[in-house]
């Protein structure tokens, strides 16, 4: 298969070139390499899949960049600053499973951000209020604003868990198979609302980083694609996709796209 | 009301009969088994005095405990040092049994009101403190980086997650515990009282009055039964979201 024509392009990452830079990064768990040592960086505008197979630790990846847990080794930076510190650059991580506080109606799980960064007095002012409402109204719950979690199916659930991601207005928006629990329609469905917000310049977003396991996804998704190897993750290939939104799946281009992701993923 | 109402009604109404039938036909003396007719039938307004006694020292010890046992939760789950330094004697406490314990409270407080409201806290005071503790800690670590991403303080994390997460815990512990409470203050009464429905139970089975032993026991067990169907009352209410199986 020839790769340059679709664009293949294995360059090493620039340091300092991108709003978030990983150069060698190791994340180890005990004495188990989880991930590394792995080099990327993310450009400003760009949405980017970490593909890779289940437990090689692309999760880890995302949460280091989180800043939920420490690297072994490496550099890595976000705006310049190490993760969990980069105040000017706010980043939002979008779990896997909802997470939606059962006792809380959807409009008040979104507004959560929000009240906790008010500090100990927990309320929220008008436009905080009003913002919630734009959010609930993007994700397409408007209906569903003052209903309880267990009363939303479960794409719905996963909406409000994008929303509240959002409420914070993140710049940088990580997520970890957001809608990988969900079924094959819900999950289309939702992959293109998530487009539809990433697209319309209604938030902060500079950039957006998608863990997934499907290739289809990160084809249909993202601007490049970082290919990962099994436990522990290391770079096999990064796989751009020069195609315009909305993607189909029957284009001959997607089709190669698809095709080349697939042999770079496919394990040695 | 339903069938889950009238079938178990049913048998217990079947179930007096039967015990009625059997003292009358089987000539059974009074003091060994009085029939439910005599039980009732003897009933007297002074039984409302020991009730009240009971019912209030019960009522008292089990409300300490679970203040006492909700913010000790909170302590042992904020500081972990606390958790490993209390802990080992909370259990050792719990395992001891109250019986053995009574006779001290006593000694200690007197043979009044405190004895016995001591007692049902003491009993009353463990299964809150576990529960609570389990409770404060199952949020799953996902719920907790959601909240880190947040960057919430320790304060919002118990406000805004660990304690709404626990209330159910909370309040089967609670339901629990308020049978184990009327226990405790019934024991302190064995031990040394002048009033409720414990030492009504020693007095009238010193004296073989049985139908007064029997009126102090479906006693303690109305109490009991209130205390349960108030708390499920108020879980239903507050703890909306979820039902814990309590049983």
């Amino acid at each position: 298969m020839n790769l340059r024509a679709v664009g293949l392009d294995s360059r090493a990452p620039q340091p300092d070139a991108g709003l978030v830079v990983a150069d060698n990064v190791v994340i180890r768990f005990g004495d188990v390499d989880a991930a590394g040592p792995i080099s990327f960086s993310v450009m400003s505008g760009e949405f980017i899949s970490l593909l890779g197979p289940s437990g090689c630790g692309k999760s880890s990846l995302l949460r280091a960049i989180a800043g939920l847990i420490p690297i072994a080794s490496g550099r890595l930076s976000i705006a310049g600053q190490p993760p969990g510190e980069a105040a000017a650059m706010r980043v939002g991580l979008m779990f896997q499973k909802p997470l939606l506080l059962p006792w809380r109606t959807t409009l008040q799980n979104i507004v959560l951000p929000a009240e906790i960064a008010t500090g100990s007095s927990g309320a929220i002012d008008r436009s905080e209020r009003s913002q919630a409402l734009e959010l609930v109204r993007m994700v397409g719950l408007s209906e569903f604003a003052d209903a309880y979690p267990h009363q939303l199916s479960g794409g719905m659930q996963q909406r409000a868990a994008l929303a509240r991601t959002l409420m914070s207005d993140p710049d940088i928006l990580l997520l970890d198979e957001p809608f990988g629990a969900l079924d094959e329609f819900t999950r289309e469905a939702l992959n293109e609302k998530l487009l539809s917000i990433w697209k319309s310049g209604a938030t902060r977003l500079k950039a957006v980083i998608m863990v997934t396991h499907s290739i289809p996804e990160a084809v249909a998704m993202s601007d490049r694609i970082l290919v990962l190897s099994s436990r522990p993750a290391r770079l096999l290939e990064v796989v751009p996709v020069r195609l315009s939104h909305p993607r189909d799946p029957a284009n001959a281009d997607f089709a190669r796209i698809l095709g080349v992701t697939r042999a770079a993923a496919r394990p040695s | 009301m339903t069938r889950a109402f009238f079938v178990p009604f049913s048998f217990f109404v079947g179930l007096v009969i039967a015990w009625q039938v059997f003292v009358v036909a089987a000539a059974v003396p009074e003091y060994l088994l009085p029939s439910p007719l005599v039980i009732v039938g003897t009933l007297d307004k002074s039984l409302l005095t020991e009730i009240g006694y009971t019912a209030g020292e019960a009522l008292c010890g089990f409300a300490i405990a679970g203040v006492l046992a909700f913010t000790g939760a909170i302590l042992f789950v904020r500081f972990r040092t606390i958790e490993q330094g209390l802990f080992p004697i909370a259990i050792t406490l719990k395992t001891t049994p109250i019986v053995a314990i009574a006779p001290l409270l006593v000694l200690w407080l007197g043979t009044g009101w405190w004895s016995k409201v001591a007692a049902a806290a003491l009993i009353s005071f463990f299964p809150v403190l576990v529960n609570t503790v389990k409770g404060l800690k199952a949020p799953e670590a996902d719920f907790q980086d959601l909240f880190r991403t947040m960057r919430a303080d320790q304060f919002q994390v118990f406000r805004k997650l660990r304690i709404p997460y626990c209330l159910p815990y909370f309040f089967s512990a609670l339901k629990i515990s308020s049978s184990l409470a009327i226990v405790g203050a019934i024991v302190g009464e064995f031990v040394g009282a002048e009033h409720g429905l414990g030492y009504l139970i020693v007095i009238s089975s010193a004296h073989l009055e049985t139908p007064a032993v029997f009126q102090a026991i479906g006693a303690a067990a109305l109490i009991g039964i209130s205390m349960f169907y108030t708390l499920e009352f108020f879980e239903k209410r507050i703890v909306f979201w979820i039902q814990l199986e309590t049983e």
